[in-house]
Order: structure tokens, then C-alpha cells, then sequence
């Protein structure tokens, strides 16, 4: 290849390359790429992958370009030095914002949680393992924590289902619940949050939140099968008042759409089969292909 | 259906809502000591002052009840009556408390939220196609 020069110089900008590609026009096309909603575990773990390889590239690039510039061949010139410095603190502004983000979102939303679930054990009736509340309108969702998730419901959405249709509910809120979903969206709040603007945080963050919908429509759809679930989606998806502002209700073509979809079809298959080998090289490939020649490069 | 939440939670509850009913129902509103509460709660229920004491703790540092110390002992009264606590419930399911860093927006995630005429009818029309 290029003889004598020293592969490990590759690194950084590799990684950077990576992390911009991670973070632009990867997401962009995985985004496009609706077919895959068939099979929301798969992309799931695509879209994980992709964000968890774009945090560890930047970083990584980083980190790379500081070591390589002051374990030089001789040790650092001021050129390489302000170089060092200068990477070194944008690598720091990284994880810095992430940190914060990740302990503002954190702390903000199980302060709320825990107020709300305050309220709602002491004010709701327990009707057969859900909560029931007071309220006019139609309302069905889960209160996500560690000590126990509540599924709550207002009176009205609890009259208004019939028992099929309220086990389907019960099993989509259960299996938010149970797969912990409110973690995974969080993390994606959090890198959004970080990082608003130039990287596609908010099509993650949007395509993330529809997938843990999609999964729990399914996992509702083993319970109950699909014409219950379709009528409570039916009986609930209304037209509040405009402060209604609990989420999960823009994407409900797109759920609608999976829920028809007569599948796994082999394409399917194919298509979750394909997601898994693209997220295990999402991981992977820049683990191996870029760092390990910098890691033999300074031992 | 198996209950997901843990048994010790749903007697805490209705601890705790025993408690404020007590509370309630002193119409002047009224901070109370334990012991005016345990007096009421032990001929209804048995309960002893201990758990009432701890339970009214737990109550405050919840933001449940509000706490004051008057000497020796401390008072106690609903942070709300019940309507007002019921309207705060409320206020946080619709999503119209002021957004925090999260907000409530991100807090709870409804099972479906609103949907346009168009969406309604083609969700109808999707479950005639299932059904008939």
C-alpha cells in the first residue's frame, strides 16, 4: 500500500469520516428505508447501532488525533501540540454536552414520572391490574420506572373498550413496560438534545419512537390478535384539545400500515436479516478496520 | 392478567389515600399531627402510630402532603384538595405543565394520541376491511 507511512495516521480522519457518514447521510437513508418498520426489532437494533458507532466514531476521531499527534515520532511540535489541544477540547465538548444532556433529560423526566405517579397511586382505582383515573377524555398509557410500571387509564377509554380491546391495550402499554422502550427513547432524546442541529437526531429520535409503537402493537397482536387492536386504535385515536400533548400520535398511518401488513414475508425476513449484518458492521467494521492499527501503532 | 407492579405498592396506596381522606375531611384544612390521624385511621383500619407516622413521611418527600414542624412534632395537610390534585393529575396527562428539560410531552407515552379526520376514517375503513 503506501509504503512507510504509518497506517495508524489513517485513524482520525477515518473516524471522523465515519462519524460524519454515521450521522448524516446513513441515517437519512435507513430512514427512507420504510419497508424495514415491517420487522421493528431489526431496525431497531440497526438504529441503535448506527447512533451508538456515530458517538463512538466521533469520539474515537478524537481521541485518535490526539494520541497520534503528541506519541509522534519524536514528540509533539507546537504545531501538533495546538493541534492536540484543540481536538482534545472538541472531543471533551462531545462528551460534555452528552453527559449533560443525558443527566438533564434523565433527571427531568423521572422527577415527573415520580410526581405523576405519586398522584395517580393514590387518586386512581386499580381495576384489575391497571389504573384506572377520573378523566373525561379518552387516555391510555404507561408510567415507565424501576420500582413498577403502572398502566394507567381514564375512566372514559376504560368504558369505551371492550375487553378484547382493553387486553390489547393493556399488552401494548405491558410491553413498553416490560422492554423498558422509555430507555431507548430517552437515549435518543438525549442525543438530540446534544446535538440538535447538522446530524439527523430528530429523524432518529422520530423513527426510534415510531418503532417501540410498532413493537408494542405487535407484541399486543400476539395477545389479542389484530382486529382487537385495530378497533381500540379506532375507539382512542381522537381529536383533543390542542394542549393534549402526549406523544405517539403523528405516526398512526404508519402503524396502520404495518399492522395490515400480512407478514413476515420471506422479503421481510430478508430485509431484518440484512439489518443485522448492517448493524453488526456498522459496529464492527470501524472497530476493526481503523483502531486496530492505531492500537498496534502506540504498544 | 398478572399484575405487573410489585405487591408491596398497591397496599401502599391505599394507605396513602386512606390518609389523605383523613385529611380531606377536616373542612377547615387544618394541619394535623399524627396523632389526630392515627386516631382516626386506627379505629378505622388498626393501624399502628408507627405506620402512620412513616406513612406521612413518605407522603411528604412525595409531595403528597405538606409538612410542618411545631415544636416537637410535626403537622401535616394535603398539598391540594382533591380536586385540586385531581385537575394536577390531569394537567400532566394533557401535557400543559410547563416543559422541563424532558417535559411532559416525553414523560408519558399515550397508546395513541390525536389523529385527523382522514387518519380516524382510514383506520375505520382499515378495521371494515379486517372485519368484513
Amino acid at each position: 500500500m503506501l509504503a512507510g507511512v504509518d497506517p495508524a495516521v489513517w485513524t482520525p480522519p477515518a473516524l471522523a469520516a465515519l462519524a460524519l457518514t454515521f450521522s448524516g447521510p446513513v441515517p437519512a437513508a435507513v430512514g427512507r428505508w420504510t419497508a424495514l418498520r415491517r420487522t421493528p426489532r431489526a431496525a431497531m437494533v440497526l438504529w441503535q447501532a448506527i447512533a451508538l458507532a456515530a458517538v463512538l466514531a466521533a469520539v474515537g476521531a478524537g481521541v485518535s488525533l490526539v494520541t497520534s499527534l503528541l506519541l509522534g515520532q519524536e514528540g509533539p511540535g507546537p504545531v501538533a501540540g495546538l493541534l492536540a489541544a484543540l481536538s482534545a477540547a472538541v472531543t471533551l465538548v462531545v462528551v460534555a454536552r452528552l453527559l449533560l444532556s443525558g443527566h438533564r433529560v434523565g433527571i427531568g423526566l423521572r422527577a415527573l414520572r415520580r410526581r405523576h405517579r405519586a398522584l395517580v397511586d393514590v387518586l386512581a382505582e386499580r381495576r384489575g391490574g391497571v389504573s384506572v383515573i377520573e378523566a373525561e377524555v379518552p387516555v391510555a398509557y404507561c408510567l415507565p420506572g424501576l420500582v413498577g410500571g403502572r398502566v394507567v387509564l381514564s375512566a372514559a377509554a376504560y368504558d369505551r373498550l371492550g375487553p378484547d380491546e382493553l387486553a390489547a391495550v393493556v399488552a401494548h402499554e405491558r410491553a413498553h413496560l416490560r422492554a423498558r422502550h422509555d430507555l431507548v427513547l430517552e437515549a435518543f432524546g438525549v442525543l438530540h438534545r446534544a446535538f440538535p442541529c447538522y446530524v439527523s437526531s430528530r429523524r432518529a429520535l422520530a423513527e426510534v419512537t415510531l418503532l417501540v409503537e410498532l413493537l408494542a402493537d405487535a407484541s399486543a397482536i400476539r395477545r389479542t390478535g389484530r382486529a382487537p387492536l385495530l378497533r381500540a386504535l379506532v375507539a382512542m385515536a381522537g381529536s383533543r384539545a390542542p394542549e393534549a400533548a402526549l406523544g405517539a400520535g403523528e405516526q398512526v398511518l404508519d402503524r396502520l400500515r404495518v399492522l395490515e401488513h400480512d407478514g413476515p414475508t420471506v422479503p421481510d425476513r430478508v430485509r431484518a436479516a440484512t439489518a443485522y449484518v448492517l448493524a453488526l458492521g456498522a459496529l464492527v467494521l470501524p472497530t476493526v478496520l481503523v483502531v486496530r492499527p492505531w492500537l498496534l501503532g502506540i504498544v | 392478567m398478572t399484575d405487573p407492579t410489585p405487591s408491596a405498592t398497591a397496599p401502599r396506596g391505599e394507605l396513602e389515600r386512606a390518609v389523605l381522606e383523613v385529611l380531606w375531611g377536616d373542612d377547615a384544612g387544618d394541619w394535623l399531627t399524627v396523632r389526630e390521624v392515627h386516631a382516626v385511621l386506627e379505629a378505622e383500619r388498626g393501624l399502628a402510630y408507627t405506620t402512620v407516622m412513616t406513612v406521612l413521611a413518605r407522603m411528604a418527600k412525595k409531595g403528597l402532603v405538606e409538612q410542618r414542624r411545631d415544636g416537637k412534632a410535626y403537622l401535616y395537610r394535603a398539598a391540594g384538595s382533591r380536586g385540586e390534585m385531581a385537575a394536577d393529575l390531569m394537567r400532566q396527562v394533557l401535557g400543559s405543565v410547563a416543559d422541563g428539560p424532558a417535559g411532559a410531552r416525553d414523560a408519558l407515552v399515550a397508546f395513541v394520541g390525536e389523529a385527523s379526520e382522514a387518519e380516524r376514517e382510514a383506520l375505520r375503513e382499515a378495521l371494515a376491511r379486517l372485519e368484513g
